[in-house]
Formats: C-alpha cells, sequence, structure tokens
C-alpha cells in the first residue's frame, strides 16, 4: 500500500485547507440554525425604533409604551449622520420624533405633522410602524371624536388595539431537523466543493504528474494497484469528511436526533458527495498546474453557491439566475434541501426526491465521461508526439 | 528610474497571479455579487404587494370591498386571491401566498413562517377588526356618534411626515460592491511585498542581482513603488469600470470620484504591502500567504462576507473602522453615495493618504542600509 500511504502523506500537508472549510460550515451552520430556530411559533417581526419625545406628555408616552410593546424601542436624539448610517446598514431601524405640541394638536383633530420619521424608504419596516402609528392615533381620534376626553381616548385606544388577530402556524412544527440542522445542511455543497476540490485535485496532480507517474510505473507498481489505491486514499478522505460534516455535526454536536428528514438530506448529500469526487477527477485530469486548481476551484465552488441558493435564499433568486442554475447539480442538491426543510416554497414529494438525486448522479456521471474523454484526448496527443519523435 | 519603472510594471503584469486575482476574480466576484445579492433588496427589504389568499366562509361584502381597495394600483398593499379554505390553505403550502385571512364572523389569519409580511397581514386585519370593534363600542355609548367616529376613521391624518436623509442609493446590499473595491485595493498588498522582496537579497534570486546592481536602494524601491500603484491603480479602476459600465450597477457616485476613492486606496494596499514586504525574515511565499489572509480577514470586518458585521461593529467598536484599510475605502464609497456632506469623505480619504505615507516611510526606513555580507 506504498501509493496509499504516499497519496495521505500528501494529503496532510493540505489538512489546513479542510479544517478551514469545515470550520466554515460550523460557523455559518450555527448562526442560521440559531436564527430559524426563532421561527417555531408566530412572533410578530419587530422593527428597532429610536424615539425622540420632544413633547414629554401622557398622550406622546402613551403612543411610546404602545409601540413599545410590538418593537424594540430606545430612546435618544441621534444626530442625521447616526441615523443615516442606521437607516442605511440596518433596514429595520426607525427613527421617529414626536414634535412638540403633539398631544394639543391631536386633541384639537389638527393631526398634520405632529410626527417626523426617518426610515428605509419604502421599506416593509417603514410601512409596517407606519401602519401601527397610524392605526393608534386614528383610533384615539375616533374615540376623541366620539366624545371622549384626551386621557380617556388613548387609554381606550390602547385597550381595543390590545386584542390580536388569531393567528395559525401551519408549518410541520414537529420537525426537528427544519428547526435545527437544515440550515447546515444548505451550505454542504459550498463546503464539500472547497474541501474536496482545494485538498484533493493538489494531491491527485501531484501523483499523476508526469515524472512521478513515470518513476512510479518503472518499479513493480501496476497501473491498476495504483488507480486503485489512489482511489481508495481519495475515498477515505471523503467518507470521513462525509461523516464528520453530516453525521457528526448534526447528531454530536447539534443534537439532533435521527429522523426520516434527516435520513433524507443524508442521501442529498452523498450524492451531491459523488458529484464532488466526479468533479475532483475531471479537474485533477483537466489541469497540471496546482496554482490554477486554486482559480478554477475558487471560481467553481463560488459560482455555483452564489448561483444555486447556497449563499443567498433559493427565493430571492431571480428567475433568469434559476434558468441558468438548473445546469448545475447544486441546484439540485438545494432544491431537494429546501423540500425535506420545507423552505423555499419547495415541497416534498417522492418524485421530487428520485427526479433531484437521479439529476445528481447523472452529473456525476457526465463529469467521469467527461474525465474519459479528456483522458483519450491526452493519451492520442502522447501518441502522436511518440509517433512524431519515432 | 523610467527605465526601472518600465521593467518592475512589465513584471507585475506578467505576473499570473496578480492578473488573476486583481483583475478576473474582482469581474467574476462582482459578477456574481450583480446577478445574487443585488436584487435581494427588491424582493426583501423594499416593500412589494403581499400576496394573501382570503377565504370568505360568511358574506362579509364591507371586507370584501375594503381588501379589494388595497389591492389595487401600482403600489397595492396585498395581491388578493379570493379561494376556498382548502385551495388557499394549499396555496400556503406551496408558497404562492404568505398568509390566508380567514372570514368567518370573525377574522383569523394562518401563516406557514413568521416574517415582517404575515406581521403587516396581521397588522391590517387588526385594523379592520379594531374599526369595527372602536365603531361598535361608541354606537352603543352614544349612537348619534357613530357618524363623527365613521369619519375619524376614514380621515388621512398626514400625522407621520417622512424625512428622507439622503438623495443617494440606499441598497444595503452596494455594500458589497464597495467591499468588493475595497478588496481589491487591499489585495495591492501582495503588489507591494512583491516590490519589497524584489530588492531584498536574502528574499529572491532578483532581489540578489538588484542588490548587486549599481542602481540605488532608495531609487528602486521608489521606481517599484510607482510602478505597483501604477498596475494596482488599473486593476481597481477595472474592477470599477467594470461594475459601473458592463454590470451597470448604480454606485451612487459619480464614476471619477469612485475611481479616485479606488486609486488612493489601491495605493494605501501597496504601501502596506511594502512594509510588509520589508520586515523579518520569512520567505515571499509566506509573506503573500500571510498578507493575503490578513487582508481577507480586513474584508471579512469590513462586511465582504457578512454585511452585517460592518453595523455590528458600527455600533460596538466605531473606531475600529477607522483603522481597517478595507472599510476605509469601503465607507468612503458609502458617505460618497448617501451623505450630501463632503466632511466625511474628505476624512477618509485624509486617512487613506496619511497611512500610504507612514507605511512607505516606514518601508523605506526598514530597507534603508540593508547590507548582506551572504545569502
Amino acid at each position: 500500500m506504498q501509493v496509499y500511504k504516499v497519496f495521505l502523506k500528501i494529503l496532510r500537508s493540505k489538512i489546513g485547507i479542510a479544517i478551514m472549510y469545515i470550520g466554515i460550515f460550523i460557523g455559518i451552520g450555527m448562526a442560521s440554525a440559531n436564527s430559524s430556530k426563532e421561527q417555531v411559533d408566530f412572533t410578530e417581526s419587530k422593527a428597532g425604533i429610536v424615539i425622540n419625545d420632544m413633547d414629554n406628555t401622557e398622550a406622546s408616552k402613551s403612543l411610546c409604551e404602545y409601540l413599545s410593546e410590538s418593537n424594540k424601542v430606545s430612546y435618544g436624539d441621534p444626530s442625521d449622520r447616526d441615523k443615516l448610517d442606521g437607516v442605511y446598514y440596518n433596514p429595520s431601524r426607525y427613527y421617529l420624533t414626536i414634535n412638540e405640541g403633539f398631544s394639543d394638536a391631536l386633541t384639537k383633530g389638527e393631526t398634520e405633522g405632529i410626527l417626523t420619521h426617518s426610515a428605509q424608504n419604502g421599506s416593509y419596516y417603514e410601512t409596517l410602524v407606519d401602519s401601527k402609528i397610524d392605526l393608534y392615533l386614528t383610533t384615539a381620534s375616533a374615540y376623541i371624536a366620539g366624545g371622549s376626553t384626551a386621557d380617556e381616548a388613548f387609554a381606550s385606544a390602547k385597550k381595543a388595539l390590545s386584542k390580536k388577530t388569531d393567528v395559525e402556524m401551519i408549518s410541520e412544527q414537529g420537525s426537528e431537523y427544519a428547526e435545527t440542522v437544515s440550515p447546515f445542511f444548505q451550505f454542504i455543497p459550498y463546503i464539500f466543493l472547497g474541501v474536496f476540490l482545494f485538498a484533493l485535485c493538489p494531491v491527485i496532480i501531484a501523483m499523476t504528474e508526469k515524472e512521478i507517474k513515470n518513476r512510479t510505473f518503472s518499479s513493480a507498481m501496476s497501473p491498476k494497484r495504483f488507480l486503485f489505491q489512489t482511489a481508495l486514499g481519495s475515498a477515505v478522505f471523503m467518507v470521513l469528511v462525509f461523516i464528520f460534516v453530516c453525521i457528526f455535526v448534526p447528531i454530536v454536536m447539534c443534537g439532533c436526533k435521527p429522523s426520516r428528514e434527516m435520513f433524507l438530506a443524508i442521501i442529498n448529500a452523498l450524492a451531491f458527495t459523488v458529484v464532488c469526487a466526479s468533479l475532483v477527477l475531471l479537474i485533477s485530469n483537466l489541469i497540471s498546474d496546482e496554482k490554477l486548481v486554486n482559480l478554477v476551484g475558487n471560481i467553481v465552488a463560488l459560482g455555483m453557491s452564489f448561483l444555486c441558493g447556497v449563499f443567498v435564499p433559493m427565493q430571492y433568486l431571480g428567475d433568469s439566475v434559476k434558468k441558468i442554475a438548473v445546469f448545475l447539480p447544486a441546484y439540485w442538491y438545494e432544491i431537494l434541501n429546501c423540500a425535506i426543510g420545507g423552505t423555499g416554497g419547495q415541497v416534498y414529494s417522492e418524485s421530487l426526491f428520485i427526479k433531484c438525486i437521479s439529476i445528481q448522479l447523472a452529473f456525476a456521471a457526465a463529469f467521469v465521461l467527461a474525465t474519459f474523454a479528456v483522458l483519450k484526448a491526452k493519451e492520442n496527443k502522447t501518441g502522436v508526439k511518440a509517433k512524431a519523435n519515432a | 528610474m523610467l527605465h526601472n519603472i518600465k521593467y518592475y510594471t512589465l513584471s507585475c503584469i506578467r505576473e499570473k497571479s496578480v492578473i488573476f486575482w486583481l483583475m478576473i476574480w474582482p469581474v467574476i466576484l462582482a459578477t456574481f455579487f450583480h446577478v445574487t445579492l443585488l436584487s435581494v433588496y427588491d424582493k426583501d427589504i423594499k416593500y412589494n404587494s403581499i400576496d394573501v389568499a382570503v377565504v370568505l366562509k360568511s358574506d362579509n361584502a364591507t371586507f370584501k370591498s375594503v381588501m379589494d381597495g388595497v389591492s389595487e394600483g401600482d403600489d397595492a398593499l396585498f395581491n388578493t386571491t379570493y379561494a376556498d379554505e382548502e385551495k388557499a390553505l394549499q396555496m400556503l403550502e406551496d408558497g404562492d401566498v404568505k398568509g390566508v385571512i380567514v372570514s368567518d364572523g370573525e377574522f383569523s389569519l394562518k401563516v406557514k413562517t413568521t416574517g415582517v409580511d404575515q406581521t403587516i397581514i396581521r397588522s391590517f386585519i387588526d385594523r379592520y377588526s379594531v374599526t369595527e370593534s372602536v365603531i361598535i363600542e361608541n354606537a352603543k355609548k352614544d349612537p348619534t356618534s357613530v357618524a363623527k367616529v365613521s369619519e375619524a376613521f376614514s380621515k388621512e391624518l398626514k400625522a407621520n411626515d417622512r424625512r428622507d436623509l439622503s438623495d443617494g442609493n440606499m441598497n444595503t446590499y452596494m455594500t458589497y460592491m464597495y467591499n468588493l473595491i475595497a478588496m481589491v485595493c487591499i489585495l495591492g498588498t501582495t503588489v507591494g511585498i512583491n516590490i519589497a522582496s524584489m530588492n531584498e537579497a536574502n528574499l529572491s534570486a532578483l532581489g540578489i542581482r538588484n542588490c548587486v546592481s549599481p542602481t540605488g536602494k532608495l531609487s528602486k524601491n521608489f521606481a517599484g513603488l510607482i510602478s505597483g500603484c501604477l498596475v494596482q491603480s488599473v486593476c481597481s479602476a477595472i474592477a470599477v469600470i467594470y461594475i459601473v459600465f458592463i454590470l451597470r450597477d448604480d454606485l451612487g457616485v459619480s464614476t471619477g470620484m469612485a475611481m479616485l476613492t479606488a486609486i488612493v486606496g489601491s495605493w494605501m494596499g501597496v504601501a502596506i504591502g511594502f512594509f510588509c514586504g520589508t520586515i523579518g525574515k520569512f520567505s515571499e511565499g509566506a509573506r503573500v500567504g500571510l498578507s493575503i489572509a490578513f487582508s481577507m480577514v480586513l474584508c471579512f470586518l469590513s462586511g465582504l462576507m457578512v454585511g452585517d458585521i460592518k453595523y455590528l461593529l458600527m455600533d460596538k467598536a466605531p473606531w475600529f473602522n477607522n483603522i481597517n484599510p478595507a472599510a476605509l475605502v469601503c465607507d468612503a464609497l458609502y458617505v460618497l453615495n448617501v451623505d450630501g456632506n463632503m466632511d466625511r469623505y474628505i476624512t477618509k480619504m485624509l486617512t487613506m493618504v496619511a497611512v500610504t505615507l507612514f507605511f512607505t516611510i516606514l518601508g523605506f526606513v526598514m530597507t534603508r542600509r540593508k547590507k548582506y555580507a551572504s545569502v
């Protein structure tokens, strides 16, 4: 097993890259899993409202209290620059100024311009907070119009608005997979492509370099054994990474109990691992320079990740992007992953499962065939050269 | 000097890794950002009519007319579909609608996920329910007040004026493009290191040959820096031109100003690299590796990979953004976009110039009087 040992020895020098990618994976996955856990029950989206109460009356305080019930409210008078930075970088930020004379104007029914706000122009959060403020003021005005005093009107408005519409969540809340490890599996294409392309391709290129190959084959090592031991080295590495990423991290690190969804996700990841293996085979036969692997690997890994919904959720991808993405295997992985987790508007069905897995395997087969074509072309080239030399 | 500048420039642009990482890679990354990230603003942040399904179990003409009213026009609140419960739930399951409003005497809402869309739908139903209950409550107290109360609800208050803070492009995701330009500038450190190692006998074979030549070190380094800045400026200009003219993304700033910022940022990157190349006794490969890793960390902290990092640092450690070279370039472009006042932009640019001068002078000091008895 000399070749196998050498393979692992060279691979050891690339282990840092694999650890880096797996570290990124765990970091991103943990962050995404934590944010998705919050979505189990219906909770209202909260805007970050910064209030500058210049009126400081019971009416204005009452409005502040009402807003703080369903939003994250803080008080202060930030400068325009701070507001600008806040609004630009945080679209849920809403700066509200309650102008002086707010209470009197509201009592008199002269409501125009009693509040001023700054927010991301035309954003969801601006619409939400605007509608809440408008509802509160309209309700208070209605009570005043109905003959209530200002204080009574604010108290009644607050009471009337405390009644909320019942919301029923119809998502599959029982799925522990969707709540905990689904986001982990979303990032697998990027991680696997990164780990396998950057760690395995340089090793295979080094092992199949012309001089080393010639030296190896001039010994007692047969090409079949060489191929077998190289493949075994690659397979061992891939299996170890696969077990760590798809089984150890979800079950041991995230504490997710094995379930049907997880089993399906693991099969999906296994299919993608086969795609990666075939891609490694193709790239390492196509490229003979280790430096080029870095360039091609980055383009393939990031390109697929951006276009196929790894970094940006599927629902935000444009139609034209999706039309291109169907020609990439990671897209079919993500479609199935979304369906298993019940996200991105995808619905799981057995036919979808078979379709997505089959397409991924078809991509793998295509890459293997392309590798054979490359090898054949190389062989012909060598043959032509040898004939010319003769 | 001119002879040296010419050949340093030629050797720089003949380096394949320079061509890829400083010219081709930003173009590829910008394309990915363009096709995937920039459109997220229109879908995720900017308000679009929310798709809802309405199930009218009991006849409620008033609610139907209200729903029709808010579903009309270009700036409609909702995009409403009336359906029976089974079909509506199927639409929800398929992701065709964000929520199902069920009217059965009372109102209820069925949703699949939580989010701002669902909160807006709930807020709208709350509004309708409150209007109804307040009118009934006042009618019980004083039936003559119903007209006034109803009028109060239908009256447009115009109470909450919007104050726009900027005329610039408020697409938050544009910071990814700013960070991309910053990345090109900061990757100039590799060019800077290359210049330093070309003139240090213990770092490269070329350095040995250069050191025994009669040309003064100051002159060689100076020529190297000029050529490095030239190449780096071209690379960053290519990135800006590609974003503005090929991808046609609105950076929110004039192309000239964006180029000026990128060019000054590039010089800063080269100067930092030049200084890094002169310290310690690491090999050139180790220096380049460390500088790329360091540049990427700076870019990460400036928001290249995760946009929220920038705001987090702005909140918790605002001083860091004033010393992070990547953040300086990104912030300069950002303030140029959103801030009508040039004060902040000028401060950022002056900081970049100061950093450039500081590291250039420090680099010259470090290389001064270095002699090699043997390498």
